[in-house]
């Protein structure tokens, strides 16, 4: 009872702390806008080889049908930091909590580039459920792809733990 | 595992149906109930709120203020989540409902924060005379928090608790059951 109380107060103040520099100019310029620029460059190439014809400039990935502007929220950023506060917040060994950090990081940037190449294409092909896609779709599932992850990890983890102490 | 991914994406169906269809009755329930709390801020002239489509329109009553236009539907679609999350675990009803009544009174102070930020940032010199930089920063902080990250980690904390008590209470179960 107290360590899942004391699970949500650590997560809590990770999430804080990870996720109010994101507000701040300088993380803003030197980390969020990079990687959108970087999601955007990736998206673009996935687009180019199922044969879209696009420009990519910076954050903008743009054809004549459609564009789209990765700003923050859409950069994944966000998740990743949820993710990793979750992760960190549980208390599992340093080595497991490493891994998870890792695999997790790779599959909300992986899940992101489908959401980042599937809503253009939405955007080019059928703009008016671009919208309903682009919050409501998407963000939960990228948002429940994090937490599934972290409760499958949870499991492992919590049973690791108990068979190193055993 | 098969049973609980459909389970899943059941859940995550009924919730967007729910939001779809719900948006215009369920904002103007949540927004008449923040207003209630804005009636505190005098700079807002006791605003009311109508939803709109799926938007909700706020208007000033008492004096002359700028009116505003909120994304409504934009602040309550973390329902989808915490369907699609308890309909993973199977039948656990209650739990659902704390849960969603946590939501909802999240949702109708992410509607206040949501209009305080409008009226602070977003309209030109009348933000800037009502509103210090400070304030103003503050409310679009806040928001910008809430939209991004918060309104998901709330829809986690409840799902967690709620996750936590059932296989603490099965354990207790089998304890029970090998004692006796």
């Amino acid at each position: 009872m107290r360590s899942r109380w004391k699970f949500l107060l650590r997560f809590v103040l990770f999430l804080a702390v990870f996720e109010l520099p994101l507000l701040t100019r300088p993380v803003d310029e030197y980390v969020a806008r990079p990687l959108s620029s970087a999601i955007a460059a990736t998206s673009g190439a996935i687009l180019r080889i199922i044969g879209e014809k696009v420009v990519v400039t910076g954050s903008v990935i743009s054809a004549s049908c459609f564009a789209v502007d990765i700003q923050n929220g859409c950069n994944g950023l966000e998740t990743m930091l949820f993710l990793v506060a979750a992760v960190l917040a549980f208390p599992a060994a340093a080595r497991q909590r490493l891994v998870a950090t890792i695999l997790g990081i790779v599959l909300i940037q992986a899940v992101n580039l489908v959401r980042v190449t599937t809503l253009f294409l939405v955007g080019c092909h059928r703009r008016a459920w671009f919208e309903s896609f682009h919050l409501a779709i998407w963000q939960t599932i990228v948002f429940a792809t994090a937490v599934i992850f972290f409760a499958a990890w949870t499991r492992r983890a919590t049973v690791a733990d108990a068979d190193s102490r055993a | 595992m098969l049973i609980r991914a459909l389970r899943c994406m059941a859940g995550a169906v009924a919730g967007f149906l729910f939001w779809w269809y719900a948006t215009p009755v369920y904002n103007d329930a949540i927004g008449a109930a923040s207003v209630q709390i804005l009636q505190m801020d005098k700079r807002l002239c006791g605003p009311r709120a109508d939803s709109v489509d799926r938007n909700l329109f706020v208007q000033p009553r008492l004096c002359l203020v700028p009116t505003a236009t909120i994304p409504a539907d934009q602040l309550t679609y973390n329902i989808i989540l915490l369907a699609a999350l308890f309909a993973m675990g199977g039948r656990r009803v209650l739990a659902f409902i704390i849960s969603y009544l946590v939501v909802i009174t999240t949702h109708i102070l992410s509607f206040a924060v949501s209009i305080e930020s409008t009226y602070a940032n977003a309209n030109g010199t009348w933000s800037e005379q009502h509103y210090s930089a400070f304030e103003r920063q503050l409310w679009i902080s806040t928001e910008f928090f809430w939209r991004l990250v918060g309104m998901f980690a709330i829809v986690f904390a409840c799902w967690w608790i709620a996750q936590q008590q059932k296989e603490s209470l099965s354990h207790r179960e089998r304890v029970a059951r090998s004692a006796g």
